[in-house]
């Protein structure tokens, strides 16, 4: 092993080494993570390289505008592994046993990170700087170019930089606790942050615009931009100073780097905080049946697992943050809703339940008769957690802003949406099992990185958008009620939101216990090994290996294609359709990025109705898609199954 | 120390502990195991044997219901493992191999939940579990969650999982590896009395000596079949037990050739 990396550069071997895993990993929930993330991330890059072509009134304007832009950048390389959990393919812990000198490995490993979409994706967008300095003249065009790579090498280091440093500080309480309300607050301000976009652009225009501007500038990831401009004024001086001090941030960030890396390899990868368990007991309150006691377990784990704590200060992080931000720009449209965003959270983060138990699934399977009991345990700890939470959050956002007109829809939403949850979370999280084995030592982060990761975050997107689904009928008749001015009508969907929670909850909770008692050893199967090994069997021939490739190909073409249609279909329900709708009936004067609302008055509506059609439309499509993948498996199933 | 898991029906004489009839398994290419027939007679002591991969661990998670069979039976005491799977469960105690449990649980926890799951009264579930956890020398560790245990507590409190409902067989996959010398013997001295009391007990190992040292019957798999079963006296016939395994792996002691470099 020593040979491996002395003899030949780190930088190639590992390099190497992630190719070959990135070019294994293209199939499956993998690939489709990979495509629809870097299909996002390919439009933000592009509308940043566009960025560049505006007229901007001054140069000085525009130099502004692409310096704040590159900050959100930046504070994207930053913030953005600590919500995925870092590089999945080079971790650390493989080469703690490689003798080679920590600042050989994190060149190697550095020179690793810029293989991927994300790179890519940013060196697309980085490319702002050289159509910018086009703009200015050929000699801002030259310097330009430096200037995009060392952008680029140093928002790759201080992602490295970032996640070290927070993967170490996430094993501690308080780590991980505001690491958890980071996450809610980009949560946050990705669902309702644009409702306070008014109070940005007043930051941009008014009479701190001068300040914001210096500030965007002299943060180092202004710098580039700033070499740049000072290209076009001719300032050499400047120019010169800007790249070598990027250039210097950059050699002290990896030097920083090199530190971490070695005092994480000399503490090697045991220990981690002790869970501190107080002496138990019986959990009082819980009634002492076999149901009650599985409800005990659960509560137990819901606040001893640091990663289920994790899950739901998230959610509750992300409820406070969606409700809160659009107060910066004068909405408290919003606020009384913070209960049901952190009850939508709740059920998304936690479907991957069974998944948080791993292989121990096997005590509830040699246990007779006892799939009903642990789904319907599973379903009241889940509800006992996170429903007086949102209750409490809702009845208080609706006291501390009294508009009259929002309760009946909490009413009849909050229920229907707890209810789904409590379905959702067992069934599906049964449905596409994906494990997080709790490792002595492991990191709270560990394994969101991986193929059960992003299986995880397709049923999470899967849970939010039913649960929202399941909230339809209720709404519905307070709609109804609303239009029609009947006000017990608007009541009534109080009663449906009950009736149509309860249902879900025990309908769905049906669901889940007859899936668990039908293929239980074939779930545990997955959530001992992991997604990918389960799934794939090794060929039993040739001629089965060339229908699997059949098949993986048709299937890595139909991954993208759901991808592209979850994507599509999200923005299109979400915010271009039902907000977009929401906003022309309340608040039509704040367009923000709702297309519908640069429409005339009567078309807006139509409009909007329009895009959730749309995305109802790309739902439809994924599904069939799905149905088609299930057929075509049976198909091939059939001749070799016994 | 068995009373109270509805067996009533199930106590007549003759019929095996565990029964496998033509169990066959295929991952991919592979044929973990290749029809596998076995009956543990009740009332023994039966040692599994094979090398790595024989299919061991594979036969005795479809002989318990963990892992689905591609074809063939499993019944315990007559029940139908695959078709009466809930009478069939009540029966038997299984401690898996890599087994996981609710890590961030205790011990006694663990035992109180498990016990009420399986319907037990609870006085009589903590009663039990205080037992168990004396004997196997857990006592110590009642505010340590799993997470933080050795290995070799991890194998026990496996066991005691196991042991909790006075099951009437117990099938132990490999529950004496990575445990010291003392807990082994403390495992060892539970299954003789459990077995002395008229339970029956599986369990798969590589360890000729132990199974020569503690098993009436030994069954010899490898390659996905059985290669031998029966008492050990005549499976053995006279020879030493390890002798009669490489003859019937048919495998050569490896580690002669190559590896030149090795040397300093």
């Amino acid at each position: 092993m020593a040979g491996v990396l002395s003899g030949t550069s780190p930088a190639a071997v590992l390099t190497g080494m992630k190719l070959a895993v990135l070019r294994r990993s293209m199939s499956g929930p993998r690939a489709a993570s990979l495509i629809a993330g870097g299909a996002c991330g390919a439009l933000a890059a592009v509308g940043t390289v566009l960025l560049g072509l505006v007229d901007f009134p001054t140069p000085e304007a525009g130099v502004g505008t692409v310096a704040l832009v590159l900050l959100v950048w930046t504070v994207g390389w930053a913030v953005g592994p600590t919500l995925t959990g870092g590089d999945p393919t080079l971790r650390l812990s493989y080469f703690t046993l490689v003798p080679q000198r920590p600042g050989r490995l994190a060149l190697g490993l550095l020179a690793a990170s810029f293989v991927g979409v994300t790179p890519l994706v940013s060196l697309v967008a980085f490319a702002v700087l050289v159509v910018l300095g086009a703009g200015f003249g050929l000699l801002p065009a030259l310097v330009a170019v430096p200037a995009l790579l060392l952008q680029l090498l140093f928002v790759v280091v201080l992602g490295k930089v970032a996640v070290q440093g927070l993967g170490g500080v996430v094993r501690s309480r308080l780590g991980w606790e505001l690491s958890a309300l980071l996450v809610g607050l980009v949560c946050g301000f990705l669902n309702t942050g644009w409702f306070g976009i008014a109070f940005f652009l007043r930051l941009l225009g008014g009479h701190w615009a001068p300040t914001v501007g210096t500030v965007v500038r002299a943060l180092p990831s202004g710098w580039a931009v700033v070499a740049v401009d000072a290209a076009r004024r001719s300032d050499w001086a400047l120019a010169a100073a800007c790249l070598g001090g990027l250039l210097a941030v950059c050699v002290l960030l990896f030097a920083l780097w090199t530190v971490l890396l070695t005092r994480w390899s000399g503490r090697g990868t045991a220990g981690g905080g002790r869970a501190a368990v107080r002496r138990g007991g019986r959990l009082r309150g819980v009634p002492d049946t076999p149901g009650g006691a599985v409800l005990g377990k659960e509560l137990r784990l819901w606040a001893r697992d640091p990663r289920r704590a994790r899950f739901l200060r998230i959610a509750l992080w992300t409820g406070l943050f969606t409700g809160l931000l659009p107060l910066l720009g004068g909405f408290t449209t919003v606020l009384p809703w913070t209960g049901v965003v952190v009850a939508l959270y709740a059920g998304a983060l936690g479907s991957s339940l069974y998944g948080l138990d791993a292989g121990a699934l096997w005590l509830t399977l040699v246990t007779p008769g006892a799939e009903r009991i642990d789904v319907r345990a599973r379903q009241s700890a889940w509800l006992l957690v996170v429903g007086p939470a949102a209750v409490l959050l809702t009845v208080a956002g609706t006291l501390a802003v009294p508009n009259g007109w929002a309760r009946p829809w909490l009413l009849a939403v909050l229920p229907a949406v707890l209810g789904a949850g409590a379905g959702l979370v067992p069934l599906m999280s049964l449905l596409g099992p994906a494990p997080f084995p709790d490792r002595p030592g492991g990191q709270p982060l560990d394994g969101f990185s991986d193929e059960s990761g992003d299986q995880a975050r397709l049923m999470s997107l899967a849970v939010l958008l039913l649960q929202l689904v399941a909230a339809l009928p209720a709404a519905g008749v307070v709609l109804a009620g609303t239009l029609l001015h009947s006000a017990p009508l608007c009541w009534t969907g109080a009663a449906v939101g009950l009736g149509s929670g309860a249902l879900y909850a025990w309908w769905l909770g049906r669901a889940a216990r007859r899936r668990l008692a039908a293929r239980g050893p074939e779930l545990l199967d997955v959530l001992r090994k992991g997604v990918r090994r389960a799934a794939e069997p090794e060929a039993a021939s040739p001629e089965e290996q060339e229908r699997r490739d059949l098949l993986a190909g048709l299937s890595r073409r139909r991954t993208a294609l759901a991808g592209l249609l979850v994507t599509v279909g999200v923005l299109s329900v979400a915010p271009q359709g039902g907000v977009a709708l929401g906003m022309s009936l309340l608040a039509p004067e704040n367009r923000s990025w709702f297309l519908a609302l640069y429409l005339p008055a009567g078309w807006q509506v139509p409009v909007a109705v329009g895009f959730v059609l749309l995305g109802g439309g790309c739902f439809v499509g994924v599904y069939r898609l799905i149905r088609a993948k299930h057929a075509a498996e049976r198909a091939a199933e059939l001749p070799t199954g016994c | 120390m068995r009373n109270g898991s509805g067996e009533a029906d199930v106590r007549e004489e003759g019929v095996p502990a565990l029964r496998l009839a033509g169990l066959r398994k295929r991952f991919g290419r592979q044929h973990a195991v290749d029809g596998v027939d076995l009956v543990v007679p009740s009332g023994s002591f039966y040692g599994l044997v094979g090398p790595n991969g024989a299919g061991k661990t594979t036969a005795l998670s479809m002989a318990v219901g963990l892992l689905r069979p591609d074809a063939g039976s499993a019944a315990v005491f007559g029940v139908d493992v695959w078709s009466d799977p809930v009478r069939a469960k009540a029966l038997v105690g299984v401690l898996p191999d890599g087994m996981m449990l609710p890590e961030r649980l205790t011990g006694p926890e663990l035992l109180h939940y498990l016990g009420r799951l399986r319907g037990l009264p609870a006085a009589t579930v903590d009663a039990r579990a205080e037992e168990l956890l004396a004997v196997l020398e857990l006592d110590g560790a009642g505010d340590t969650p799993v997470i933080d245990y050795s290995t070799g507590m991890r194998k026990k409190i496996g066991l005691a999982t196991a042991l909790l409902h006075a099951p009437r067989l117990l099938v132990l996959d490999e529950p004496f590896e990575a445990v010291d010398p003392v807990s082994a013997a403390t495992i060892r001295t539970i299954l003789r009395r459990f077995v002395a009391s008229g339970g029956s007990v599986v369990f798969s190992s590589h360890v000729m000596a132990l199974v020569e040292q503690l098993c009436d019957h030994v069954g010899v798999i490898a390659g996905g079949r059985v290669l031998a079963a029966g008492t050990v006296e005549a499976v053995r016939a006279g020879r030493a037990l390890e002798d009669v395994f490489v003859e019937l792996v048919g495998a050569r002691t490896g580690g002669q050739e190559g590896l030149s470099w090795l040397a300093c």
